[in-house]
């Protein structure tokens, strides 16, 4: 009977534990803490900015750091924690002779004074050396400056990329910039072309540049072998699989053997490096060691940057932010043991110096306009972390609980639940209005948005779908705003389908781009017109997009000598039909409804189009990579600054895992990335982005669809703003939230909740302010 | 006794060693890096994505990362690829959690599986017995996944009772009775949840067990001598009809440790299953393969235990 009574009891005693726990924390679950929720998908993988890779994690960075620099609501640069920067630049000219070089500082200093554009402050000679000292950033000082020395030659200045196979070390130590720079100094005297070399700069392990006045590539590759012989380096021959011209080729007969990617493979594929390397650009791939000409200028330009910080802000600890911080964060993001994903940007620093507790000095080795928006980097403490070789392997748990200088301080994370960031009082710019603001953690959409109708967030994004049925809830405030993102089909101009551009044209007037928005994205986008965010200064409104024609992309096919003559139905020219494969990357539901749209509209016009789908790590490195697509849709999510040169520039095309994976090479817009690189006159930059797009947009490398818009959600009359007034210090601007050219939250450090009373949906919840 | 569990450990060490390689050469045969989502970021130039390969050792040759990862693993050194936090500590605060998560289930489990097998038998062939079976068939064929949206729909949705996390999100809590009881009452739903499939199943095997018991020739006897039929069940059946339930339990030990990841993550319970899970989307080699050797070792454990537990119970089972 024991037995049974056991067997019977058992699961009705475990029923009735769980009942009485729900009874006993029943009465409590309406007690809340005073604190702004935010929805959360994943945890970030840390909250430490030099190592964090993903846009959550630089979410809550946000209220943690600050930069030196920000961007204000309309991306315009702001002072941050430096008060305000100044622009300089030290520029040498090199002449051919000395009595050029005399001869040509003569001239600058007699017209100097009537050059209203340029500022130059100081002009001195050495030897064949004209130096100058410029107010100024950038290029643009050149067109003044050479036009009135014309006749005088300049011997301009290149840069080399170079890498050996394996790191370098020189007894057991790694070499690094200095020791190479001491190398190069120690033989110049030695041979008389050895002054051509100005100096020697090491990226990463195995990669560096070279600055040369003039020298050719045989000098260079003379320069490394012997560099090779000084450090005892293993020379090992480099493969030039990803480096040639013809690995494009091989790739597309590898390819898989559908049809029609068989008919693309048999036609002659290569692409002579003439026609895609531009012109002064040569490969070197004979000898053990890769050096690629990467630039060329007419004279060494070193722009410096001169932050002063201001005396007022404080890290969490209390310790005072100084400019060592500054150069602390610089020195961790170079450190090679850190591997810091956002080391790119600041590459092209030649050095940085800290004259004195508040001014930080950041030399760059060349024009690079866009460091100014990275910037925006938070700063790191040095006192915390100035003697810790590897950020990644910390001993202390500062990746998760970071001391930063912002208006929130973290004060728990509580794994895969939330992370608690607490107002920090003693913040420079003033104290935050909400007490703490919660990131929490839920994994599952369905979930979060179920979770986000009882309250349980303050705050949501929200997918297209949704989008309707939260605009007429009356409880909740929705906005919508343009996103800086924007799908696209690209095609893979090495594929000879591709090539003419009235083909493409013809492709783009098929798709009816308003439908795709109307259908797939419940009308949450506006047509793409090129590759700049909307929002940003570099967007060119006056490009209208090229119209849903089918007729038209019919007649362009013909042109093109794309015609039905067998009748079945797609267009075929010299005997081959127009059949081409997309591929799309899997778990984007979204990409797979574009990808059978676009095959729809296509077969209207008589293309036809096959879809495979890949998991995204294959995708990119089995397809893109290696170029063996024809057709692929993709997004881009873009950066504020005007740099497409990644994207872009034709020099891409050759380098291995290059984003310029569809080979576009205009040599015009070459040209002009270049230059908007190298401008730090804003203004002008904009002259070249706007001619930039247009010369994109009419080359239709893409097919570009269409620049998301995004929308969330917000409990209606739950928070508004209160930021400090720009106009007027200590004094603070109201108003209610609303979209900015960076979105709903820019604000958010500034939010105050309109009532501390919060009427829920369901029970009535009591917020507690717990005094923090 | 004593030479037979020896030796069971001893061969447990190749096995596990085997494991080890098969699980490590399956992860690196699929594409991947340590920079998920880096790949397509222009502000990433392609020799940073190097330097930071060449951080986390992949620029050495495949043999040489097995050597560095399993003499990490076996000295703790491990570390995550995705935050550089040490592995086994990532698990450390994920396994209390996970723990009382599936011992409640496995409570569930048999606290509901054995007496519905029991019911089941004794009812062999009668309505009760196909209703039961009905109910078990559909246990085991309703995603566990739908029954706990539609639970959560009724019980978040519309009911507003808090039962996502590990404990109340944001509440005050005022002692720490309160405290235990708000988080005893989040085990309820997942692990009722998880314990589904679990009661279907075992209940099945318990239902056959038991009626084979109740066929042999000793239960006969029992019922001739006069024995009520709740002594010839309980009593008298009901101990050998348990013996091959602890083969099953002994089976169910390595999924105390994983196994939920589904339900964690959607009651965004802050376990092992869901670390797991982000792991995989990561690519955080190193915790992938720490859980495979974690889990195949309780595996190995679970068979042994249930193999010796079988000899403690049933005298006839001899180990030389």
């Amino acid at each position: 009977m024991r037995i049974r009574t056991i067997l019977l009891a058992a699961p009705v005693v475990v029923l009735m534990a769980f009942a009485a726990a729900y009874l006993v924390a029943r009465p409590y679950f309406s007690h809340r803490v005073d604190q702004m929720t935010m929805m959360y998908p994943s945890e970030p993988e840390t909250l430490n900015p030099i190592l964090s890779t993903t846009l959550s994690a630089g979410i809550i960075e946000s209220f943690l750091f600050d930069g030196l620099t920000d961007l204000d609501e309309n991306l315009e640069i702001i002072p941050q924690l430096a008060e305000r920067y100044d622009l300089a630049q030290g520029s040498r000219l090199y002449f051919s002779t000395p009595d050029d070089a005399a001869a040509g500082a003569a001239r600058i200093r007699e017209h100097q004074a009537d050059w209203a554009k340029v500022k130059i402050r100081e002009v001195s000679v050495e030897a064949d050396t004209v130096s100058l000292r410029l107010d100024q950033a950038g290029t643009a000082y050149q067109e003044t400056v050479f036009g009135w020395i014309a006749p005088l030659k300049t011997v301009p200045v290149r840069r080399w990329t170079g890498g050996f196979a394996k790191d370098l070390s020189l007894q057991g130590k790694p070499v690094t910039t200095d020791t190479l720079n001491q190398w190069v100094e120690k033989n110049k005297a030695a041979a008389s072309a050895w002054p051509r070399v100005l100096y020697v700069w090491k990226n990463t392990s195995a990669s560096y540049e070279i600055f040369t006045v003039g020298a050719d590539a045989a000098f260079v590759d003379d320069l490394q072998r012997r560099f090779a012989e000084f450090v005892g380096a293993k020379v090992e021959p480099v493969k030039p699989a990803v480096v040639t011209a013809e690995v494009p080729a091989k790739a597309v007969a590898s390819g898989p053997a559908s049809g029609p990617a068989q008919a693309s493979a048999s036609a002659p594929a290569t692409v002579p490096a003439s026609s895609a390397v531009p012109e002064g650009m040569r490969l070197n791939l004979a000898g053990p060691l890769k050096v690629r000409f990467e630039s060329e200028w007419p004279a060494q330009d070193e722009p410096v940057i001169t932050f002063h910080l201001r005396k007022d802000a404080i890290w969490h600890d209390g310790k005072p932010l100084t400019a060592r911080d500054a150069r602390f964060t610089y020195e961790a993001l170079m450190s090679e043991q850190n591997a810091s994903p956002r080391r790119s940007d600041f590459e092209l620093i030649r050095r940085v110096d800290v004259p004195d507790d508040y001014t930080f000095v950041v030399t760059y080795k060349e024009p690079y306009s866009p460091c100014l928006y990275s910037w925006g980097m938070p700063l790191l403490p040095e006192h915390l972390l100035g003697d810790k070789p590897n950020l990644r392997k910390l001993e202390g748990d500062y990746n998760r609980l970071p001391v930063g200088t912002g208006p929130f301080r973290i004060a728990e994370w509580v794994t895969d639940q939330y992370i608690k960031l607490e107002r920090f009082d003693g913040y420079w710019e003033g104290k935050a209005h909400l007490p703490a603001i919660t990131f929490r953690v839920i994994p599952d959409t369905t979930i979060s948005q179920m979770e986000f109708q009882t309250r349980g967030f303050d705050y949501t994004a929200l997918d297209p779908h949704q989008v309707q049925r939260f605009k007429k809830d009356p409880q909740y405030d929705t906005h919508r705003y343009p996103s800086n993102s924007y799908a696209y089909v690209g095609w893979n101009l090495q594929r000879p389908i591709f090539k003419d551009k009235r083909v493409r044209h013809a492709l783009a007037h098929a798709i009816d781009i308003d439908a795709v928005i109307q259908y797939v994205m419940y009308g949450n986008g506006t047509p793409c017109t090129g590759p700049y965010a909307p929002v940003t200064p570099w967007f060119n409104p006056d490009i209208k997009p090229l119209e849903y024609n089918p007729q038209k992309a019919k007649l362009l096919l013909a042109e093109a000598g794309w015609k039905d003559t067998d009748g079945d139905g797609v267009v075929d020219k010299d005997g081959q039909p127009f059949h081409f494969t997309i591929i799309i990357p899997s778990g984007n539901p979204i990409g797979q409804d574009f990808a059978v749209l676009v095959k729809d509209y296509l077969r209207v016009v008589g293309i036809g189009v096959n879809i495979n789908i890949y998991e995204w790590t294959v995708y990119i490195e089995k397809y893109i990579d290696v170029r063996n697509f024809d057709a692929c849709i993709m997004s881009w999510s873009l950066g504020y600054d005007q740099d497409l040169y990644q994207i872009w520039h034709s020099s891409q095309i050759q380098l291995p895992r290059s984003l310029n994976f569809i080979s576009y090479a205009n040599p015009e817009v070459d040209r002009l990335i270049e230059k908007s690189r190298t401008e730090f006159d804003l203004e002008k930059v904009k002259q070249y982005t706007h001619r930039i797009q247009a010369l994109i947009y009419d080359d239709q490398p893409y097919c570009f669809l269409f620049y998301r818009m995004a929308n969330v959600a917000i409990p209606k009359n739950s928070y508004f703003v209160k930021r400090p007034d720009p106009e007027r210090p200590r004094q603070w601007l109201e108003e209610p939230i609303r979209p900015t050219k960076r979105g709903v939250t820019f604000y958010q450090r500034w939010w105050a909740r309109t009532s501390p009373q919060m009427a829920p949906v369901g029970d009535a919840v009591k917020v507690i302010d717990t005094g923090n | 006794m004593l030479t037979f569990i020896i030796r069971r450990l001893l061969i447990s060490i190749p096995i596990l060693i085997g494991i080890t390689l098969v699980s490590f050469f399956i992860i690196h045969l699929a594409p991947g890096s340590p920079y998920p989502g880096l790949e397509m970021n222009p502000k990433v130039s392609p020799e940073v994505r190097e330097l930071m390969k060449k951080a986390y050792h992949f620029d050495e040759p495949l043999p040489k990362r097995y050597y560095m990862i399993m003499r990490d693993m076996l000295t703790g050194e491990l570390r995550s690829f995705k935050d550089d936090q040490p592995v086994l500590q990532k698990i450390g605060n994920r396994l209390p959690a996970t723990l009382a998560l599936n011992a409640v289930a496995l409570i569930f489990t048999v606290a509901g599986a054995v007496p519905l097998g029991i019911y089941a038998a004794r009812y062999r062939g009668t309505w009760r017995d196909q209703a039961v079976t009905v109910i078990s068939f559909m246990g085991i064929a309703l995603p566990g996944f739908w029954i706990a949206y539609m639970l959560l729909l009724v019980v978040v949705g519309q009911m507003h009772v808090p039962v996502l996390g590990m404990t109340t999100y944001g509440m005050l809590v005022p002692n720490s009775g309160v405290g235990l009881a708000d988080r005893i009452w989040h085990l309820f739903l997942p692990s009722l949840i998880l314990s589904l499939g679990g009661i279907a199943a075992e209940s099945r095997y318990m239902r056959g067990s038991m009626t084979d018991t109740l066929i042999q020739d000793y239960v006969r006897t029992a019922r001739a001598k006069g024995l009520p039929e709740e002594q010839v069940v309980y009593k008298h059946a009901l101990r050998n009809a348990l013996l091959p339930m602890i083969t099953i339990l002994g089976l169910m030990l390595p999924g105390l440790l994983g196994g939920a990841v589904i339900i964690e993550t959607i009651f965004a319970y802050p376990g092992i299953g869901r670390m797991a899970y982000d792991s995989v989307l990561s690519r955080d080699y190193p915790t992938i393969m720490t859980l495979n050797t974690i889990t195949a070792a309780l595996v190995l454990t679970g068979n042994l235990i249930a193999d010796v537990l079988y000899a403690v119970v049933d005298p006839r089972i001899r180990f030389e």
